[in-house]
Order: structure tokens, then sequence, then C-alpha cells
């Protein structure tokens, strides 16, 4: 039978996952791997593994405590199979299900077939929400066939959250530097454009409106943006003379 | 682009989602079996909390910009209304304005709710010097009343207090370690900028119009670039044979000069009516 798990074993995990660094949002691996360990190490006998899928195009992140729970939650994922894909799929968690039972043999086959073999008779699993999103799971396998407790379940989930919210702070962040940069650059492309028109309206005693069509015909004809050579006109790196062709 | 009816829904709707969130976790606190699980709890409960404020935040702004708009008549001689003198009410004033700057702290676009606004805004540009300069450079709040205004700015101190001007704060605008711009209120109701109000209407904007996919950092069209500045900018330094960046300060010194706009000096530039030496 499961311990109670110690409330300084607890806040050491909570701390840890609210104060994890992610330094590259596409690559939270080490924030994974805290949650599969401090998963595995509070919730008593169980074991823990945590998939994430950042966005449709990724591959699947996986992490857990061993490598054949690895190779489970990775196939899992594959065979769409599993308390994982389900809780990640549906964004609710899936409650305590026996691996030897009828609903797992008929809805998971190959995943409650290797987890069995693997010494696991029950599995839940809880969504990792990531502000909006449900973007992956954490998955709990226990040993034998007594059922998994609520308040380790609960103890998952709790987890998981916060692991959810260090994500979603760092997505945020990216998310406003990438939009600063953006926004920033635009405006002065925009400007840009402007000083080239005032360029070459001066260079070419021609009007403004004709010295926009002359910038954008030549973006056109050499398939540059517009900006780009805008800012070549600008530094004087390229002289464009009027359109003279027939 | 979206309405200020549809953003002002599209804002409620998100507000009430971080309620839920806020909701959930407050639950979650209240069954938490450790103390560390419900600090962890509340704390993110707090978070969703301020989050939705500023949804519900942005809804009233968007709320009253629709409904100056359903009471401007199209055809009128009066101006369309600007979303920016919405946001000069909610920090308790009339002079508002809005600069955004790029990597080098240049002016890239700005936006002013009244002709104060908008004149002190002209000076800042044409002295380089003053609040929302500071303040995007410092990223950090600026204000100064009365004769402190001339002890930190020399030109521009002055010049606002004859403009009639007895009071300016600026903020940063920008999210943990980025800052797009600042917003500048000039002679703002006491209560306003003493207490978060301003800096939390500033945030409201950084939020949910400037950094946010969903935004328009253009607020409703309601923003100007100096196209024209930057167009006879271009034709000085053809002219003189020098950077463009050292005939936008040539124009910029003609226009204090002369007491006028820079946008008056381009005019005449650009018509031919006026070659810098």
């Amino acid at each position: 039978m499961t311990e109670a798990v110690s409330p300084g074993r607890l806040a050491k995990a909570f701390v840890d996952l609210a104060a994890s660094q992610v330094t590259e949002p596409s690559d939270p691996t080490g924030l994974l791997t805290a949650l599969a360990a401090h998963g595995t190490e509070v919730l008593g006998d169980c074991a823990a593994t945590v998939v994430y899928v950042p966005d449709d195009q990724a591959s699947p992140q996986v992490t857990g405590t061993d490598p054949a729970l690895i190779r489970l939650a990775r196939d899992a994922f594959d065979w769409n199979e599993g308390p994982g894909p389900q809780a990640r799929r549906t964004g609710r968690p899936v409650p305590d299900t026996d691996l030897a039972g009828e609903p797992a043999r008929r809805d998971w086959p190959r995943y409650a077939r290797r987890a069995r073999e693997l010494g696991y008779g029950r599995a839940a699993g809880v969504p990792l929400r990531v502000g909006a999103d449900t973007l992956g799971a954490l998955v709990l396998l226990g040993p034998g066939s007594a059922p998994l407790r609520p308040d380790l379940l609960e103890l998952g989930q709790s987890l998981t959250d916060v692991a959810g919210c260090t994500l979603d702070r760092e997505r945020r962040l990216a998310e406003t530097r990438a939009l600063a940069d953006q926004l920033g650059r635009a405006l002065s492309s925009r400007i840009v454009i402007e000083q080239a028109k005032g360029i070459l309206a001066a260079a070419l005693s021609i009007s403004v409106g004709e010295a926009f069509e002359l910038l954008r015909s030549h973006a056109r004809s050499h398939r540059r943006r517009l900006t780009d050579v805008a800012r070549d006109v600008v530094e004087r790196r390229l002289r464009l003379t009027p359109d003279r062709q027939p | 682009m979206a309405s200020a009816e549809q953003k002002a829904s599209g804002a409620r709707a998100l507000a009430e989602h971080e309620t839920d969130s806020a909701e959930r976790h407050e639950r979650l606190a209240g069954r938490a079996t450790t103390e560390a699980g419900r600090d962890v709890h509340l704390r993110m409960a707090r978070a969703h909390r301020s989050t939705a404020d500023c949804h519900l935040a942005s809804a009233r702004l968007h709320e009253d910009y629709a409904s100056r708009l359903a009471g401007w008549a199209v055809g009128t001689s009066t101006p369309r209304p600007l979303f920016m003198t919405v946001v000069a009410a909610a920090c308790g004033t009339t002079s508002a304005a809005l600069t955004l700057v790029g990597a080098t702290f240049d002016q890239l676009s700005l936006a002013a709710s009244d002709e104060p606004a908008r004149a002190a805004q002209e000076l800042e540009f044409l002295l380089g010097e003053g609040p929302a300069r500071d303040a995007t450079r410092e990223v950090r709040a600026v204000t100064a009343s009365g004769p402190v205004m001339s002890d930190r700015w020399p030109g521009y101190g002055p010049a606002l207090t004859e403009l009639g001007i007895e009071e300016v704060s600026a903020v940063p605008l920008g999210m943990v370690g980025t800052c797009v711009g600042a917003l500048t209120v000039f002679d703002a109701a006491p209560r306003t900028t003493g207490t978060d109000t301003f800096a939390s209407v500033a945030d409201v904007l950084t939020r949910t119009m400037i950094l946010t996919p969903e935004g328009d950092p253009e607020l409703f069209g309601g923003t100007d670039l100096r196209a024209l500045v930057h167009q006879a900018a271009g034709m000085v330094a053809v002219q003189l044979d020098c950077p463009v960046a050292d005939a936008l300060e040539l124009i910029k010194a003609r226009a204090f000069a002369d007491g006028v706009s820079a946008h008056s000096v381009a005019g005449r530039i650009v018509r031919g009516e006026l070659r810098l030496e």
C-alpha cells in the first residue's frame, strides 16, 4: 500500500515545476522530465510518463522514468491508444482503468498488453493544459490490480497543472518577444519605403507616386521584397533609373 | 479588421474563460491536501483573475469606443472619433499620446487623443527629449510637473508649459523585458496617475491591442507614421548628399526654429517650395 506523501517532498515538487526554467519553449525537455520524475516519486509506487505535443506539426515529446516506459508512451501516441492520447485528445482526465479489463482490452489492445507485460495493472491519465489548450498528458501506471487512489490522481493533476502553467508562461514570453520584433520590423519597413520614395523622387525629378511605382516594378521584376529594395535605395547600394522600356 | 463591438465581445469571452480557470484553481485550492498544493493553486487563480481583469478592461475600452462611433454621424464635419480619446478618458484626462519605438528608440508610430497631446508629442519628436523617450529608454514610469519639467527637459519642459500643460506622466508599453513604446498622459486627474490606473491602462493596451496576434497596433487606423516627413528626409538626403538620418534632423531643426510642425516643413519640401541648406 502506498504511503502518504510527505508534505516537504511535495512542496519541493511544486516549487521545482513552477520555477523550472525553459530556455527554449519548443524544447521543454527538462520540465517534462521533472514532471515525470516528480510524478513517479511523489505518487508512491506508481510510474509516470509524460507526453507533450506543442502543435500538430511537431513530433510528440515523451519522457518517463525508464526506457521501456518511454517506448510505451511513444508507441501509445502512434497507436492512439491508452490514457495519454485519450486525455490529450479530450482534455479530460481518464479515470483509473483496469488494464486486464474488457474496456481496456477492447479500446487499447496493444497498449494494455504491453503495459501488463511491463508489470502494470492499472492506468489513468490527466490532461496537460497549457493556457486554453490541452497539449499533452501525464499518465500514471500502477503495479498489480489494486485501484489507483483518487487522491493520487488529484495530486497528479495538480503537478501537471503547475507544469502547464510554466509552459504557458514560457510560450507567452516567446510569443511576446516575436510579436514585438515583428511589429518593429513592420513599422520600420514602411518608414524605409517612404524614405526611398523621397530619394528617388529627388534624384530622378519625378513625383513620389512615380517613385513608388518605380520601387514596386523593380521589386517585382527582380522578385525581391519591396522593403529590401527600399532599404538598398536608402543605403545607396542601389541606384534605380526610370523605366525606359518601350 | 474586427469592429470595436466584435473586439469588445471577444474580450468579454476571454475574460469569462480566465474567470472559469481562476474558479477551477480556487476549487482545487480548497480541496488541496497540502499547503504547498493550496499555495500553487491560489497563485494560479490570482494570475487568471488578473488576466480576466485585463480582458474586462479591454472590453470596456472597446465598448466605450463603439458607443462613441455610434454617436458620430458619418458625413458631418466632425472628425471620426479616435480610439485614443477612449484611452485618455480611461486615464482620467482628455490628452494622451501613444508612441511606438524601434530598436534604436526612434519614434516609429504615434497616436494622440487631442491637439495638446499631438503638439506635445511633436515637441518630443523635434527636440529629441521628453517623457516617452525616457520611459522607453529607462523602462520605467516617468512623472514631472511644474518647474521639474524644465529641469529635466530644458527644451521640452518650458515648451510644454507654454502649451498650458502642468503635468506629464509616461509609462513604458511592454511585457517582461520587451519595451515597444510608451503611453503619455497630460494633466490627468491627480487620482489616476497617483494610483495604478494609468499603468494598468497601458498594460491593457499592450496585452490586448499591441502585443497580441488578435490586436490592432494601428488603433483602428488612428496611428500615424509621419510618411510625408520621411519622404522629405529622403529628398533632402539627395539634395544635400547626406545620410537620411541627418536629413531628418535638419527637418526637425527647421520646424522647431520656425515654430511649425515637421509635417508642414516636409510638405513644403515635397512640393518643391522649400530647399534646406
